[in-house]
């Protein structure tokens, strides 16, 4: 038997395959924000993760049933201090995680090269990614705030809108540190280890979980500049005490020198292929 | 479908004189090592065109330098006159590409890669035709993991027309295909063609260039060995007094392996879909090979 053929196959493809809808740098931003919503939620892993992560964690840490001091001397339950902590800490691993793992993958595997070979500018197609992670963070800020306080009754005194922002905002910073780890690594297998040792600090540290009061000196001034602990310093200024932007300008600065680096020198280094 | 050539009036094409692709002088070195050292060739409009050589002649860096993925060390390229490098954006929507070492996301469907792609080009694909070209129609809803080795090669062919280009690139495309879908494909390949459209492909198979290309150039070290019709490169070498060492037999161990095994993209579907079947109970889903 021998190959099948067809008119069309032989003679042409019997098409013109496309039309115009805009410049590839728009098309290619609206379609890489679409494609990578999609890729969140059609990933079962990923989507477990990202929203059961938190209502997980809420729920075993809530179980720790004592009080703490805040700043201004009010005594309230260990879930008012966790709450905001959680709200920073997602903002974090939002961030980081889904962009430097799925970006690396996608890089190692040659997805990246392949849009390279498009006139679609890198940066349209990375601004998409950075805005449907954005969207990922804002979507983990709700769940998180929503199942805190309705589920769990936890009693924030801040303005959710500044909330959201700062989370979304903080998210951010630490996505530009996810596409720095892309850019600086050689293999997808180099992204663990970056994580981690971004992470142990940021979770022990930075505030969100621990008390930092307790932190030697020498320590508190060191994490004291860790961008989870400005992120989770601004948060729970204004969730516990109903603090505005003015009461969290430190923070805001902090986190804005991160981010500029971050994005300086992932924007300089990062290469789709 | 019925047979609709397609027209060659897109405003995007240059006028019939201007080569497909030019290539002048083009060097790469790295350090000291030059990978290519000075090439000049030039692809006509319309034509396929192979560009063959063995492992480390400068093949893929000069594909990826045509497609803008390499910087050059020197020369000129243009594509359907369009610099490659002062113009990228305007030579990058002429060409189309399938590539060696790239693959596709794994969370869309076909028909999703297809648009995404597109879009990349700022073009909206016509998905069902594309996925119908290469008789992957019924599978626009599929994953890329679904497919089976040959259907992906197919598949990767759809997605080199997103942006229905003049120009085609196809880097191997047939590697690591068995003899009934790397016929398959050729005549995929020989429909573009048909449009009017312009081939560049890179082969290890000699055969493949033979059957396929109008010209093709043998890279060497490099540099261009030889460059010129199949059939006269054969009768070059004839006249030089070569001869071949073989018994002419009726027939190869392919055409027994392909008369053994060949059949059609219909008949290919009807038992891969009949095998899904069996195995998730439902059409839906795919066979995996």
């Amino acid at each position: 038997m021998t190959v099948a053929t067809s008119d069309r196959a032989a003679t042409s493809t019997g098409m013109s395959t496309a039309r115009h809808v805009g410049s590839p740098a728009w098309a290619g931003f609206k379609a890489t924000i679409t494609n990578q919503v999609k890729a969140f939620y059609r990933e079962p892993a990923a989507l477990a993760f990202t929203l059961g992560q938190p209502l997980i964690l809420l729920l075993i840490l809530n179980s720790f049933n004592f009080k703490i001091t805040l700043p201004n001397g009010e005594t309230r339950p260990y879930l008012d201090r966790l709450l905001p902590g959680m709200i920073a800490f997602n903002g974090m691993t939002v961030g980081l995680n889904s962009v430097a793992f799925a970006l690396s993958r996608d890089k190692q595997r040659g997805v990246l090269r392949r849009i390279r070979a498009t006139p679609v500018p890198t940066i349209s197609f990375v601004g998409g990614v950075i805005v449907s992670r954005l969207i990922v963070a804002a979507l983990v800020t709700l769940i998180t705030y929503g199942s805190g306080v309705y589920l769990f009754g936890a009693q924030l005194e801040g303005n959710v809108a500044l909330l959201l922002g700062l989370a979304v905002g903080g998210a951010a910073v630490f996505i530009a540190f996810g596409i720095l780890m892309v850019a600086v690594s050689r293999s997808e297998d180099d992204i663990p280890p970056m994580f981690i040792l971004i992470l142990m600090p940021s979770l022990l540290f930075s505030g969100a979980f621990l008390d930092r009061s307790g932190l030697p000196d020498w320590l508190h001034w060191v994490t004291g500049g860790l961008p989870l602990t400005f992120l989770t310093d601004a948060v729970q200024q204004v969730a516990n005490l109903g603090g505005g932007l003015g009461d969290i300008r430190g923070d805001l600065l902090g986190l804005a020198i991160w981010g500029a680096v971050a994005t300086a020198i992932a924007g300089w280094r990062f290469k789709m292929a | 479908m019925a047979a609709q050539p397609i027209t060659t009036s897109s405003p995007r094409l240059a006028s019939p004189g201007v080569p497909a692709l030019a290539v002048h002088g083009l060097r790469k070195t790295y350090g000291t090592f030059e990978a290519v050292r000075g090439i000049d060739f030039e692809v006509k409009q319309g034509e396929i065109f192979g560009l063959l050589g063995p492992n480390g002649a400068g093949k893929t860096t000069t594909i990826e330098i045509v497609i803008g993925l390499r910087p050059m060390t020197a020369g000129r390229v243009e594509i359907l006159g369009h610099d490659v490098t002062s113009a990228a954006t305007q030579a990058r929507t002429l060409i189309g590409v399938q590539l060696q070492e790239s693959d596709f996301f794994e969370h869309l469907t076909l028909a999703e890669q297809l648009r995404f792609l597109g879009a990349c080009y700022g073009m909206a694909p016509d998905t069902d035709a594309l996925l119908g070209y290469v008789d992957l129609g019924d599978r626009a809803g599929w994953k890329l993991k679904q497919l089976s080795g040959g259907q992906k090669q197919r598949f990767a062919l759809a997605a080199s027309l997103v942006n229905d280009p003049p120009v085609v690139l196809l880097d191997e495309p047939s590697t690591g295909l068995d003899p009934t879908a790397r016929r398959q494909l050729w005549e995929l390949i020989r429909a573009l063609r048909g449009d009017g459209r312009t081939v560049l492909l890179s082969t290890h198979y000699m055969e493949e260039a033979e059957v396929l290309c109008d010209r093709v150039a043998i890279m060497d070290k490099g540099v261009i060995a030889a460059i010129d019709t199949p059939l006269e490169l054969i009768h070059q070498l004839v006249a030089t007094g070569f001869k071949r060492d073989v018994v002419v037999r009726d027939a190869t161990l392919e055409d027994v392996f392909i008369q053994l095994t060949g059949h059609g993209f219909e008949d290919e579907s009807a038992a891969e879909l009949a095998a899904a079947n069996g195995r998730h109970g439902r059409g839906k889903k795919g066979a995996t090979s």
